[in-house]
């Protein structure tokens, strides 16, 4: 009867030992996995961040630096396949207020294809035209997020519209 | 007492097999996320330097030009252009790129340098 005793007694000692050694390797594992996600995640975030950026800034330029393709896309009856690219102004910087109105226009019908043609395909956007005390809103395109989201990427520049110095306060988002 | 020291044996036999088995997962797991993850910025990185060329050429005006050499490519590494953007494909991952200019002449891009011009609006690359 002693003789079973300790042996029953020497066999749980090895057992707690290993238990031990087990829930030593499990948190260890633990701890790798959340900070391996933890990098993987802020990782996905600064690329995410940086491709809205990218895609933002060519929006911009393509805005305010070209006239679009054809030149002329403002008199075509809507914004479709045949506009391959969109710009707002005639030269840098000095915006064409026909092709405003129709960008404005087409926004309930186009949006998505507008969007799309200004390589955001991803990201909503949303484009304001004000006075430079950002009081008067002379034109409105697109979705903001309304201060919302903390993924929102918003920036002003300098135009010319009618001989008059105007904001253009354009906003990037995501979902 | 010898079946119980057997019962004992199985039960740590079995424990060592289920934490390599565990391990073993997370490592291969780990080690497939990781090639995805750099085929993926790597594809990325093509995707971009691509469309970040064609759209300065546009930007440029007409008549801009500019000689690209694609830099860095797999050699199972595709790039494809539509009229939207520039895709990325590689073996663990793909990417892509948007563009502002639809009017591009080739749907897949070469490993040889190319000249990149802006043509009234439209993108040539030879």
């Amino acid at each position: 009867m002693r003789s079973i005793s300790n042996s029953s007694h020497k066999g749980q000692v090895w057992t707690i030992d290993f238990t031990t050694g087990l829930l030593v390797l499990f948190i260890i594992l633990i701890i790798y996995m959340v900070i391996w996600n933890g990098i993987a995640a802020r990782w996905n975030s600064y690329g995410a961040r940086t491709q809205m950026e990218s895609s933002a800034d060519f929006a911009s330029e393509s805005l305010l630096a070209t006239a679009g393709e054809p030149k002329s896309w403002e008199m075509l009856p809507h914004i479709d396949g045949n506009v391959t690219a969109i710009g707002l102004v005639n030269g840098r910087n000095e915006l064409n207020q026909l092709k405003i109105e129709k960008l404005v226009s087409e926004n309930a019908t186009a949006y998505s294809t507008i969007k799309a043609r200004l390589g955001m395909q991803r990201y909503e956007f949303g484009l304001e035209v004000t006075d430079l005390g950002a009081n008067i809103v002379y034109y409105r395109f697109g979705r903001f997020s309304s201060g919302s989201l903390n993924n929102t990427l918003e920036f002003d520049r300098f135009a010319i519209l009618n001989n008059t110095p105007v904001i253009v306060h354009m906003e990037v988002w995501g979902r | 007492m010898r079946a119980q020291i057997s019962s004992e044996f199985m039960v740590v036999y079995s424990a060592l097999l289920l934490i390599f088995v565990i391990v073993f997962t997370i490592y291969f797991g780990g080690s497939l996320n990781l090639f995805q993850g750099l085929d993926s910025v790597a594809a990325l990185r093509d995707a971009q330097a691509t469309a970040s060329a064609i759209n300065f050429v546009y930007l440029a005006g007409d008549g801009a030009s500019y000689s690209f050499t694609p830099s860095h490519l797999a050699d199972n590494e595709n790039i494809t252009l539509t009229a939207f953007g520039v895709t990325s494909e590689r073996l663990h991952g793909y990417a892509s790129a948007p563009l502002i200019i639809g009017k591009v002449n080739a749907s897949t891009l070469g490993r040889m340098s190319m000249v990149i011009t802006d043509n009234r609006g439209e993108i040539y690359i030879q």
